[in-house]
């Protein structure tokens, strides 16, 4: 066949666009479709006793969602997003967490660049685990995943990310002594509190603090209180220090104060930690946490205390009774871990049984770790 | 084939022509780097400005022997929405020369992009300190109060402090390092850290408005966020809307639409924890959610013998409500004790609830419940509302409700939730303080005493902010006094 060579222009202007068209079409890749990248791995630390890893492949598992967004550079330019992926929520999901459970999340990229997503953000942001960007898979560059979080700067979007570092307890440092609520209130000045239709007695914070803990610590910003239902929550320190325990009648101990709505009251106030003090209520604990039963006693194991708290482990414990006598206990001493319970007086006591025999400790105050 | 030969050489000549030009045209028109130029304050859309060609129609002008291809300042500020009547457009500059000109006189006003001065305001007709050289923001500043945009700070008693985010940015403002976190990278085995800062356009409350030592503030997003802290934290001025901010804590809240100074303590959510209690401790509950009625409004009626039921039954507790002032954002409120943004319910066509309510704990408690309502469109509610019609069309269901109510008397129920809604339909027809919105009251307030008097249990009495209740039909403009408080009563 020949062609004439009055249309060759024509013919080349029509094969050149063909050629643009296909170069320029690409069709979207579905969510969670395979990809050359699934086998990457990213290591996850703190989110459960050792360290594991996942995969994209497992993300790609997880529901996803797409969204548009945008994040401004120092130099006023917008960096634009359509990401998919799943919500960092969605894979916290699956062991029992919301991003809200932590104070920070570190993202590390392969060429070891980390940022920590901050609470606020945390408390506030949805963060996308994203594989695809205006619905085609990421640059090699940033693969397996980048981390998009809508309404934050683009110093959090962690491209190239192999690791996440889950946090908790505020940035501070976990607490070193727990109070027993039972015993220390014993030791403050108790007052009448209207609440629930009733009068019961309450006991101001700020003594509470100004006997057991250091109210001048300037590292304590956020307070944070767990009831026996479950409930967590953060309080600002200017909130707490204002408030109150009820110790008696219903829903005690019970975080309130009369300045706050119901909605601020926490009832059955399982723990408190401001600083590096624990406040620890024996009686709620009894109520949620399994028990233990030691030389016919019942209570609550004392690795317990360390398992709600975060307690820092030690060698060495110092064991103080409402009295103001004391005892340093060694690991070895501890023998299997003890056991606190509440004695015939209704006073909360200490047993152990370790390498130097049977050890009691009545009228339980306070357990420091020294070592 | 020679022929052939010689059309494609043509053809590619020409493409290369076309190609060729398009890059050097790129390259001979393009200034290099284009610094942005925001457009902020009282408007609906803040509008980041970054090519010059693509601020609008572009006109040529002649200004001091000088040619500009610039855009008319007044189609930039109609492309950003004025959110109210604007007063005064700021024109900023890069070393904080800020010269401002009347809004009802930019017809002649210009916006230009130069090599030599960067965005350049070119105002022919202005003097010449308007025409702003290397202008990096253009702040349109209401006239008045905001239009519904505004930023309000309230008491239980007044109107502290109404002010938009326009008229924010033209006032001293704090430059605060925010700290946005610490980056590290990984070179050589070494660690290279980088603490980032961005620097926030702060305020306080108290220049606003006095505050006294230990004051609590309750924060209120646009949102229904809630938030009660003291004076340490800061609001930002970000370009159309105002953030809370408390550094220490990381707390953030994010679009405030007002604050309440000194709140008082009750609030509206207290209906769910008072209800809780009693149900738990075995007691009969009736729930009586009144639309429309707001503490002010109660005042004025107790003030005028119109609520003689309430007024003598117990004392009324000014408690807060929510925000967005709508009846049915009160209510989730008020049945979930959970704010609106964490009920699921924070704008009038929202109905579905993401925190149990109050009769999720009575099914718990194996309690027999019972929800009446008036309402047309009923929330979600885990127990399913029996939708009571105004069947003698008289204009409202209230009289139906109450022989509903009496008839679920003789059925017997552990929590009967009952919902009025006579107040707020006159309240909407005539006003709040009209007196068909008293005739409403002093109807339901007869309702009331009949009921509450038959019930052999404890009665929760709330109000329930709704349009008829703060003198404006406006939700936006609804965050002040008259309508963030809503009467409150535990009787028996």
């Amino acid at each position: 066949m020949k062609i004439s060579t009055k249309k060759l222009p024509l013919l080349a202007l029509i094969m050149l666009s063909i050629l643009f068209a296909a170069a320029c079409s690409k069709e979207n890749t579905k969510a969670g479709a395979p990809g050359p990248h699934d086998e990457e791995k990213i290591l996850v630390h703190g989110l459960q006793e050792e360290d594991f890893e996942i995969t994209l492949g497992d993300l790609k598992q997880l529901p996803t969602v797409s969204k548009h967004a945008e994040a401004e550079r120092s130099n006023g330019e917008i960096v634009k997003v359509d990401a998919t992926g799943p919500l960092l929520d969605a894979f916290l999901q699956q062991y029992g967490k919301t991003q809200k459970d932590f104070s920070r999340v570190r993202f590390t990229a392969k060429d070891k660049y980390s940022i920590a997503v901050p609470a606020d953000v945390l408390a506030g942001r949805q963060i996308i685990l994203s594989y695809l960007n205006k619905g085609q898979p990421l640059a090699d560059e940033m693969q397996p995943v980048r981390v998009v979080i809508p309404g934050e700067r683009a110093m959090y979007w962690v491209m190239n990310m192999i690791r996440m570092d889950f946090e908790t307890g505020g940035g501070q440092e976990p607490p070193n002594k727990v109070v027993f609520l039972e015993t220390a209130v014993k030791n403050l000045p108790q007052q009448d509190y209207e609440d629930l239709d009733r009068v019961d007695q309450a006991v101001k914070i700020s003594d509470l603090i100004d006997k057991y803990a250091d109210p001048n610590d300037s590292g304590v910003s956020n307070v944070f209180l767990k009831a026996s239902d479950g409930l967590q929550k953060n309080e600002t320190k200017a909130n707490f220090l204002s408030a109150f325990i009820k110790t008696s009648g219903p829903e005690a101990p019970k975080f309130l104060a009369p300045q706050f709505p119901q909605g601020m009251h926490i009832r059955g106030l399982l723990y408190v930690i401001f600083g590096h003090t624990a406040v620890f209520s024996y009686n709620e604990g009894m109520a949620c946490l399994p028990k233990q039963t030691e030389e016919n006693l019942e209570g609550i194991a004392f690795s317990q205390i360390f398992k709600q708290t975060g307690l820092t482990g030690g060698s060495k414990y110092k064991f103080t009774s409402a009295d103001g006598r004391s005892i340093q206990l060694t690991i070895n001493d501890l023998g299997s871990g003890g056991l606190i319970y509440q004695n015939e007086q209704g006073a909360l006591a200490f047993t152990c049984t370790g390498t130097s025999g049977r050890i009691n400790v009545p009228g339980l105050l306070s357990v420091e770790v020294l070592q | 084939m020679h022929k052939r030969g010689w059309y494609l050489g043509v053809c590619l000549v020409l493409l290369g022509l076309v190609a060729g030009g398009a890059v050097a045209g790129i390259a001979l028109r393009s200034p290099g780097h284009i610094p942005p130029l925001k457009v902020t304050g009282d408007v609906a859309n803040v509008l980041t400005l970054q090519d010059p060609d693509n601020l609008g129609q572009m006109e040529k002008i002649t200004f001091q022997g000088a040619g500009y291809r610039a855009v008319r300042l007044a189609d930039i500020i109609a492309a950003a929405g004025p959110s109210a009547d604007a007063g005064q457009i700021h024109l900023v500059g890069l070393d904080g020369f800020a010269p401002a000109v009347k809004a009802a006189d930019i017809q002649d006003c210009y916006i230009a992009f130069t090599a030599k001065n960067g965005w350049e305001a070119v105002n022919p007709k202005h003097p010449n300190s308007s025409n702003t050289k290397f202008l990096t923001e253009i702040v349109v500043v209401a006239e008045d109060g905001g239009n519904g945009s505004s930023f309000n700070v309230i008491d239980r008693e007044t109107d502290l402090a109404q002010i938009t985010p326009g008229q924010l940015l033209t006032r001293p403002l704090t430059l605060y390092p925010y700290d946005e976190g610490k980056a590290v990278a990984q070179k050589d085995g070494k660690d290279y850290e980088v603490q980032v800062f961005t620097r926030r356009r702060v305020f306080k409350i108290s220049e606003l408005t006095p505050l006294g030592a230990g004051d609590i503030l309750l924060v209120t997003g646009e949102n229904g966020d809630q938030l009660l802290t003291d004076d340490s934290g800061y609001f930002e001025v970000k370009d159309n809307y105002i953030n809370y901010l408390q550094p220490d804590t990381r707390t953030r809240l994010e679009r405030v639409k007002g604050v309440v100074v000194r709140p008082p303590a009750a609030s509206i959510t207290d209906a769910y924890y008072d209800g809780r209690r009693y149900l738990d401790s075995g007691d009969k509950v009736l729930l009586v959610v009144l639309d429309g009625l707001a503490y002010r409004q109660y005042s004025y009626a107790a003030a005028n013998g119109c609520a003689p039921f309430l007024q003598h039954a117990g004392q009324a507790a000014q408690a807060c409500g929510v925000f967005p002032p709508d009846k049915n954002v009160a209510l989730a409120a008020l049945l979930t004790g959970k704010a609106p943004a964490e009920n699921g319910v924070a704008a009038a066509e929202e109905h579905t609830l993401k925190a149990p309510s109050i009769f999720a704990e009575a099914d718990r408690l194996n309690k027999k419940a019972l929800f009446l309502d008036t309402a047309p469109t009923p929330l979600g509610t885990e127990t399913a509302p029996v939708a009571i019609k105004d069947q003698n069309a008289d204009g409202g269901a209230d009289d139906e409700l109450h022989e509903a109510a009496l008839a679920a008397l003789e059925q017997g129920c552990d929590l009967l939730t009952l919902r009025f809604g006579g107040i707020e339909d006159a309240g909407r027809r005539y006003g709040p303080l009209a007196p068909e919105t008293m005739q409403a009251i002093s109807a339901t307030d007869k309702y009331l005493s009949e009921i509450a008097g038959r019930w052999p249990g404890k009665v929760i009495v709330a109000g329930a902010q709704g349009a008829g209740s703060g003198g404006s039909s406006e939700v936006q403009e609804s965050f002040n006094s008259d309508n963030m408080f809503v009467p409150y009563w535990r009787l028996k």
